[in-house]
Parts: C-alpha cells; sequence; structure tokens
C-alpha cells in the first residue's frame, strides 16, 4: 500500500450560499406563517385580495419553510459536513452551483404560482406540474454530485451522518416521484392520477416521509456531526447511532397511515399505522438520547457556546415532538386531537423547536468558520435563544389548549351520546380564538428571533473574510470496491431473506406448505450457525464492506423504504375499484361541477374544510353517515383534508339553499356570525375558465371517471345551461347574478358534495352463483 | 380450511401487517446482533471521523492567517 500526501481546498462556498439562502427564506417563510396566525384570529389581515388569503398563502408557508428554509438549510450541512467526512472537495462546482440556483429558482417559482392560485391541492405537494419536475432534475442533479463526491473519498468508511443522507436522497426522490404522478391538462394544471382513498394514502404515505426523510433524517445526519463537533466529543453511544439508522429507515415508511385514523380507509391500514408509529418511540428516543448524551461532560460550554444552547434544545423538542407523535398515532387518542389545532402545534413543535433550532445552532456554530472570524455576538445569539424558546413555547402551548378545546367541543354529546352539545362549530372557533392571538405572537417572538440571527450572521461575515477549509490528508491506495453481484449473493443476504420466507411461510402456510417451511426454517438456521461458525469473518467483512461502498449500500437503504411502501401502498391501489365501494358509489362531477371543484382547489378550502366524516358518533351526528371509500372514487385529487378550521363539508349539498352560498362567500359573516373565513369578492367578477373542460373531462376519462366522450361546444353548452338554472334560482331569491362568472361553478360544486348512488357489490353478485 | 385459505390468498393484504412486523423485527434483531458484536476498537474509530480533519485544518487556517 503507497500513502500519498495531499491537500484538499473543500468548496465551502456553496455552504455559505444555501446558509444564507436558508436564513432569508427562513425569515420569509415564517412571516408568511405570523400573517396566516393573524388571518385566523382577525379575518381583516386576509385583505380581501385573492393572493393574499389564507388559502394561497398557506401553501406558501409550508413550502417556504421546508423545502426553502429547511432545504437550504439541508443542503448547507450536508455539503459541509460531507466534504469533511470523506475528506474530500465536491466532486462538481458546475453541479453544486446548478443545485444551488436551480434550487432557488424553483422556491422563486413556488413563491409566485402559489399566491396566483395555481396548485395541485394536495398539502406539502402542491406546487405545478413543471415545477415538480424541476425538483426532481434538480435533485438528480444533487444526487449525482453527492454520490459522486463519495466514490472518489479518500476516507475508507462512511460515518453515520452519511448513512442519513444517503436514505435521504433516495427514499425523497421515491416519495416525491410517486405523489406527483399527474396528467397534465395544461401547461398549469393537472390531475394526480391516484383518487379517493388510493389518493389519500399515496398522499399521506408521502406526507409522513416529507416529515421522516425531508425534515428528521438529514438534520438527524447534521446533528450526528455537527453536536460532537460543538461539544468537542465524540458521539455517545456509535452503536446506538447504528440501531437508530436502520431502525428508523425501516419502520418510518410505514406509518403514514395514522394521518387517516377513523376515516373510510381500509381497517387494516389504519392498524398498520398505528402499531408502526408506536413502535417509532424507540428508535427516535435512542436517537434522541445518543445526541443528548454526546453532551456528557460538555453541559458547561453551553453557557459560552449558544449554539449548543440550540443544538442541546433542539434535540429535546426531537424527542417531544417524537413522543407526541405516536402518541396522537393512537386511534382513540387521535379521534380527540385530529382536524384540530393540536396536531399544528404538534408540527410546529418539530418545525421551530427540531428544525429551527438545529438550523440555528448549525448557523451559529459554521458562521465564524466558513468567514474565519468570531461570531459577532454571543449575547446577541443568546437572546435569540430565549425569544424563540418562549416563542415556541407560546405557540405550541396555545395550540394544545385550542386543539383539545376544539375537539372536546366538537364531539360533546348529551342525553346519553344522542345529541350534539355544542351543534354550532362556530362555538369552537370563537372558544379558541385568544389562543390564536397567542400562537400569532408566540410566532412573532420566534421571527424576531430569527431576525437577529440574519443580523448576527450578517455582522460576522462582515468582520470576517469567506474562507474556504483546507487540509492535508494521506491518501490510501484504493481496494477494490464492492461490487453489486457479491453485495447480495453473501451468506448473510442469503440466510436472511430465507429465514424470513421460511419464517413468514410456517406462520401463515398452513398444511403441508407450513409444515415444508418450518423444516425449511430449521434448516437455514443450523445452516446459517454452521457457516458463521466456520468462517466468522465472512460476516463481519461483508458488513463492513458494505459500509464502505456507497452503491450496494444505498441499494439496500432503498430496498428498505421501498418494501415499506409496497406493502402499505399497493393492495390499495391495486385493488379493483369496485370492490371498493361499499356498496356506494360517487356520482361523476358535471362541466360545470367540475369547474367548481377547481376552484374549490384554487383557493385552498381543503386547507380548512374537510370532505371525510370518520367513524366517531360526534362527527356522524354532526354531519350524517360516516363517509365511505365510493363517495370519493373520482376526486382526482381526493379532498379529505387535515384540518378543520370551519366543518366538514362531505355532505354540504343541499344542505342550504344556492342564495346561502352566494352570501357566504361573499361575506361568511352575512351567514355565520362570528366566522373567521376570507371574502371571496374576485368569484363574482371573474368568469369560469369553460374552456378548460373538454382537457380536464378528457384527462379525468383517461384517469377512469366513466364520462362519455363529448364535443367542446356540447360541454360547454351543458355547462351554461347548469349555471343558468342556479342563476334563475338566485334571481327568485332577489340576488343578482350571471351564468359564467366563478360563484355560479364553485355553487353548483358544493350543491353537488355527498352526492353518490347505491351499486351492488360485483363481489356479492359472483358470490350468489 | 377454506375459511383460512381464503383469508390468506384473497384477502392477502390482512396478512401483510404481520409480515411487516416480521420483517422490521428481523432486520432489528440481525443489526443488534452486527453491532454488538463489532470490535470496540472499530466503532472508536468511526465515532473519531467528524474529528479527524480538526486539527489539520486550523493549521491550514492558521497558515492563511500569517500569510494575511
Amino acid at each position: 500500500m503507497t500513502n500519498q500526501k495531499i491537500t484538499i481546498e473543500y468548496n465551502d462556498d456553496i455552504v455559505r450560499k444555501f446558509m444564507i439562502a436558508s436564513i432569508l427564506f427562513a425569515v420569509v417563510g415564517m412571516g408568511a406563517g405570523v400573517l396566516i396566525a393573524t388571518q385566523l384570529s382577525f379575518w381583516q389581515a386576509n385583505l380581501n385580495l385573492p393572493w393574499t388569503h389564507f388559502g394561497r398563502l398557506r401553501p406558501l408557508h409550508t413550502n417556504a419553510a421546508i423545502f426553502a428554509f429547511v432545504g437550504n438549510m439541508m443542503f448547507a450541512g450536508i455539503y459541509y459536513s460531507t466534504q469533511r467526512l470523506a475528506k474530500v472537495r465536491l466532486a462538481s462546482d458546475f453541479l453544486s452551483n446548478l443545485h444551488f440556483w436551480g434550487w432557488q429558482l424553483i422556491i422563486v417559482g413556488a413563491a409566485i404560482t402559489l399566491p396566483l392560485g395555481l396548485t395541485r391541492g394536495k398539502e406539502y405537494a402542491e406546487l405545478i406540474w413543471p415545477i415538480n419536475i424541476a425538483v426532481v432534475v434538480i435533485w438528480v442533479v444533487f444526487a449525482i454530485n453527492f454520490f459522486w463526491t463519495l466514490a472518489i473519498r479518500n476516507e475508507k468508511s462512511l460515518y453515520v451522518a452519511i448513512w442519513f443522507y444517503i436514505a435521504t436522497i433516495i427514499t425523497v426522490a421515491m416519495l416525491y416521484i410517486v405523489n406527483h404522478l399527474q396528467i397534465p391538462t395544461s401547461w398549469t394544471h393537472s390531475y394526480p392520477i391516484f383518487g379517493g382513498v388510493q389518493d389519500a394514502l399515496v398522499q399521506w404515505w408521502y406526507g409522513h416521509n416529507a416529515v421522516a426523510f425531508f425534515l428528521t433524517t438529514p438534520i438527524l445526519g447534521i446533528m450526528y456531526y455537527f453536536m460532537p463537533k460543538a461539544a468537542g466529543r465524540p458521539v455517545y453511544s456509535y452503536r446506538l447511532s447504528v440501531v437508530h439508522f436502520w431502525s428508523l429507515v425501516f419502520v418510518y415508511i410505514w406509518a403514514g397511515p395514522h394521518h387517516l385514523l377513523n376515516t373510510s380507509l381500509p381497517d387494516w391500514l389504519q392498524s398498520l399505522g398505528m402499531v408502526f408509529s408506536l413502535m417509532l418511540w424507540a428508535p427516535s428516543w435512542g436517537g434522541m438520547l445518543n445526541g443528548l448524551l454526546t453532551l456528557r461532560g460538555a453541559w458547561h460550554k453551553l453557557q459560552t457556546q449558544p449554539e449548543l444552547k440550540f443544538f442541546a434544545a433542539g434535540v429535546t423538542f426531537y424527542g417531544m415532538s417524537t413522543f407526541e407523535g405516536p402518541l396522537m398515532a393512537i386511534k382513540s387518542v387521535n379521534a380527540l386531537s385530529h382536524y384540530s389545532d393540536w396536531t399544528i402545534g404538534h408540527v410546529h413543535s418539530g418545525t421551530l423547536g427540531w428544525n429551527g433550532f438545529m438550523a440555528a445552532g448549525m448557523f451559529y456554530w459554521l458562521a465564524p468558520r466558513l468567514w474565519n472570524t468570531k461570531l459577532f455576538s454571543n449575547a446577541l445569539a443568546n437572546m435569540h435563544f430565549w425569544l424563540g424558546l418562549v416563542g415556541i413555547l407560546l405557540y405550541i402551548a396555545s395550540m394544545w389548549v385550542s386543539g383539545i378545546t376544539q375537539g372536546l367541543m366538537l364531539s360533546a354529546t348529551t342525553d346519553g351520546g344522542t345529541v350534539l352539545a355544542n351543534p354550532n362549530f362556530i362555538d369552537a372557533v370563537i372558544a379558541t380564538k385568544s389562543m390564536m392571538y397567542t400562537r400569532a405572537f408566540g410566532g412573532t417572538l420566534y421571527l424576531v428571533g430569527f431576525f437577529m440571527l440574519a443580523f448576527n450572521i450578517w455582522k460576522t461575515a462582515r468582520s470576517g473574510q469567506a474562507v474556504n477549509g483546507t487540509v492535508e490528508v494521506y491518501v490510501e491506495e484504493k481496494e477494490k470496491g464492492m461490487s453489486l453481484i457479491s453485495a447480495f449473493l453473501n451468506p448473510p443476504v442469503l440466510y436472511s431473506t430465507a429465514t424470513v420466507v421460511f419464517l413468514t411461510g410456517w406462520g401463515f402456510g398452513g398444511g403441508v406448505f407450513g409444515f415444508f417451511s418450518l423444516v425449511c426454517l430449521i434448516f437455514t438456521m443450523i445452516a446459517a450457525v454452521i457457516h458463521l461458525q466456520l468462517g466468522e469473518d465472512t460476516w463481519a467483512d461483508w458488513y463492513n464492506k458494505l459500509l464502505a461502498n456507497t452503491l450496494p449500500f444505498s441499494i439496500l437503504v432503498f430496498l428498505a423504504v421501498f418494501a415499506g411502501g409496497v406493502i402499505e401502498i399497493l393492495p390499495t391501489v391495486i385493488l379493483n375499484k369496485a370492490a371498493n365501494m361499499e356498496g356506494v358509489r360517487q356520482i361523476p362531477y358535471t362541466p360545470l361541477e367540475l369547474a367548481g371543484r377547481d376552484i374549490y382547489i384554487r383557493e385552498g378550502c381543503y386547507l380548512c374544510h374537510s370532505q371525510q366524516i370518520r367513524t366517531l358518533v360526534g362527527d356522524v351526528l354532526r354531519y350524517g353517515a360516516a363517509s365511505r371509500m365510493g363517495e370519493s372514487i373520482y376526486d382526482h385529487p381526493y379532498q379529505w383534508g387535515s384540518k378543520r378550521t370551519g366543518p366538514d363539508v362531505a355532505r354540504e349539498g343541499g344542505k342550504y339553499p344556492n342564495l346561502w352560498h352566494y352570501m357566504h362567500m361573499l361575506n361568511p359573516r352575512q351567514t355565520s356570525v362570528g366566522s373567521i373565513m376570507p371574502n371571496f369578492p374576485w368569484l363574482y367578477t371573474q368568469n369560469t375558465d369553460l374552456d378548460a373542460l373538454p382537457s380536464d373531462l378528457h384527462v379525468m376519462r383517461l384517469l377512469g371517471v366513466p364520462y362519455v366522450e363529448q364535443p367542446a361546444d356540447v360541454i360547454k353548452k351543458s355547462a351554461l345551461e347548469q349555471a343558468q338554472t342556479i342563476v334563475d334560482d338566485l334571481n327568485k331569491s332577489g340576488a343578482a347574478a350571471e351564468p359564467d362568472k366563478e360563484i355560479i361553478a364553485l355553487i353548483s360544486y358544493l350543491q353537488k358534495l355527498g352526492k353518490s348512488e347505491i351499486v351492488v357489490k360485483p363481489a356479492l353478485a359472483s358470490g350468489a352463483k | 380450511m377454506n375459511v383460512f385459505h381464503r383469508i390468506q390468498w384473497e384477502d392477502w393484504h390482512l396478512i401483510l401487517a404481520s409480515v411487516a412486523l416480521i420483517l422490521i423485527f428481523s432486520v432489528f434483531i440481525l443489526v443488534v446482533i452486527r453491532i454488538l458484536r463489532m470490535p470496540k476498537s472499530k466503532l472508536d474509530q468511526l465515532s473519531q471521523l467528524p474529528f479527524e480533519d480538526e486539527k489539520a485544518e486550523k493549521a491550514s487556517h492558521e497558515k492563511r492567517n500569517n500569510l494575511h
């Protein structure tokens, strides 16, 4: 073996760029958050404008916080630590810059399109299809740059932080692509290929794991690198970090269905989601304790190093939110917490506490090193910490109080559980109004803290000089890598696979097959033990080599997350739609109703109104019979929602006259005193886009909705005829309306909600013979 | 037996939760066994990786400062 000493200059310029972008978008995203929090207590803050109301700004806030703030922070952390752990400069400056500028362009695209109402109508996946393609391209650029860097690294071993980064890159790619499968109807509009329950499941498989693999695993990698560096001591237990990684990667991917508990999602999936969510307690707390115990013997440093304060609090919030999450995934707890502000509090303890504080800690640690100077003001950083901490506590405490109040009030019954105690939904809104003010105040404190951070980092940068870290390393002659075939045609893999297969066959096979599986299982285990004893090094060598070889390792990670996804999603996706109907089938929307639905989605109505009546007494008494799968079978995208700031509208059709809806959209307080819903005056002046209908219906047909092929003029004529009937009805009631206005299409959609037909299950028919 | 057979093959998704549990538990056991058998020296070497470049990098910062 020959060793050669070389000098490496890291590409820290890209780290600085991502860090500055993250701070900038943190302020923008949190600013949008404070504004929409204000709108929930003071409806006038919606400004009566289409671009500034809650329904359009809420996606802007979430996308800015997740993809712009945390995304940029994550890239900064990954690029900084990977270069140092791999002892090599990033593989390509061009790809690094393409990654940076491409990502910022995507963010700007989102910031323009979302206020314009251009949305796919799926939470955290709102961006329109051209931007989706850009995201995939830039993510691939990131992946190539990252894996290329690993391929040319000068450190043989892969530190656990890099494992977490690999899991992030692979899993996010898989989740994003599947949940964004869609067919465009125009350059700015599309329908997802999944509908109803299938779409709900895919959406929350994505939504939950966006939290897991975009907001958690990369930050855990950052924790495992930056906390030991800041504390000046290695991670408490490397063993625990390995168990933490594999357990998290294997378990997290299964937990998505806990977002759909007590809904019309099949029971077995709800149970699966609940059980795996509870299992998440162990790895999450293992990781949290590993992080906190890394500070053993270094607690005194918290007095002088503000970044350690942020890290310690951030990891504590990680522990708190990963305790709260599984708790809320228990079906009976979820009955109270779901659709309420408790979920919002939970999410923010994760994003503000875990993501925000870890980001702040990392920035305070990085800035002096990236500009070769001292932090401008430790006192200011400390003030940021306390202001942010008080802000978070006010925010989440108010959301707990508000959420539990909403849950209790809306599910409370009297007369032996036969009558609602609070029949008016608005009572719960009014009861929690003070909590909305508190939340906005807490969010403002947190935002002010980030302004302090921005100022502190700016002054630090001004006082120093941008430098790229350089190191001299001994480069070992590279050993021959592990081939893909040898990575998987290996005794540990083969014995493990055989054990799982035979164990499953024995457990579920029964009869001769079960007995055969048991015999095979015993033989496999005996063979494995003999093999293990005869060639002990083989097993350890395989694992060690695997960890030093990126491609086989990455494939193993992919298989881990892919298995969870396939087992969870495939049955619901491939099951015949007819078999899912439970005797009820949605009646397809007429062209006008479909146009109204697109307006409903454009205005983000689903962010405050669910369309899913859960199998709970309170829901059924308030809204009618529990929703069934067949009732939303043609909904692309599904509209079950995740929060009820206003009442559920699954059975809104026919509940109120057309005039009520007409007055309600103009000024909700005319029909619902105390409402915090925005006014929608533009719906009364803007024309419905009837020209888009032929293309919309064509795509719906491709997706399996039973529309008959019709010429464009027939479609438009049918829409206008239906609009005229609504206008005639409104005119009779004294309201002046025109058939081509958007409000008419929206009313037609709302009046259709809950309309379905009884069908005979094909399975029953075939069973009868 | 027929009923059991129907549960197994026609409603195959009903057993997936159990299959998933077996799968996860098997992997967990394998990982724990492997990590417990890993030599302490190797673990120490891995946990020290974030610090390996620290001294060298610090030296190069100082070198640059001296040049300025």
